[in-house]
């Protein structure tokens, strides 16, 4: 079970040019969703988008680390992500253009509780299974 | 045998097997390493009780025996990992039409 995204880019323009569209506002609201965001660490931000059932269509961030032009790092928190999860982008110039190295990670908390939800359900049917049993043996 | 689910996390040393191979597949003894102050013997003992209540699956590789999260109960977890991977896959479709303009 892959229990992280990671995506390779190439985009053929200059590193500082893909970075200011992974960066601003401005440019992320035009690829990605409108937002808040600012180039600072530890500021927090939001992704809004039309809400969806089983989300509010609010992703709630925080910037951790960056580098300019080479990395961002931000978290990420919504829908069925209880806990923050973490997305990182990382750039390198290249001859003719830029690589990214796209990764969204952290899922383990998302994981363990549909783990426990998991658990919990059939532990229930199991219960009433076992009262109900219980009950008609009376 | 078929044990209650419910019984199998309400000890603490199942919940751990359970937290360690939420991360990763290990064998018997990568799960026992992690324990201190239970024999190996108490932990195969639990892994097997998780084993019975359907919660790990334990697959012999030659003299190892692996063990993993049962996966099929987690289907909902990949389908939703699938889904972030469209949403970026999308999304970096987006910053290159975005680079393009």
């Amino acid at each position: 079970m892959g229990k992280e995204i990671k995506i390779e880019r190439f985009y053929p323009h200059p590193i500082d040019k893909v970075w200011e569209a992974i960066s601003t506002a401005e440019a992320l609201a035009e690829w990605l969703m409108p937002n808040d965001f600012k180039l600072e660490k530890n500021h927090e931000f939001t992704f809004r988008t039309k809400p969806q059932p089983g989300f509010d269509g609010i992703v709630k961030c925080k910037v951790l680390d960056f580098e300019a032009p080479t990395k961002l790092q931000f978290t990420w928190q919504g829908g069925p992500l209880k806990k923050p999860t973490l997305v990182t982008f990382e750039l390198e110039p290249t001859k003719n253009g830029t690589h990214l190295c796209f990764s969204h990670s952290g899922f383990e908390g998302f994981i363990n509780q549909y783990i426990v939800r998991f658990i919990l359900g059939n532990g229930w049917k199991g219960l009433l299974k076992t009262s109900i049993k219980k009950y008609l043996d009376k | 045998m078929n044990r209650d689910p419910f019984a199998a996390i309400a000890d603490p040393t199942r919940r751990e097997i359970i937290d360690l191979l939420a991360n990763e597949n290990l064998n018997i003894n990568q799960i026992s390493e992690h324990f201190n102050s239970v024999s190996r013997q108490a932990v195969t003992k639990q892994i097997k009780y998780l084993e019975d209540s359907g919660l790990i699956l334990i697959e012999k590789n030659g003299r190892e025996k692996f063990c993993s999260i049962s996966l099929e109960n987690l289907s909902e977890v990949n389908n939703w990992l699938m889904k972030y991977r469209e949403f970026w896959n999308r999304k970096l479709d987006n910053l290159d039409q975005y680079l393009n303009k």
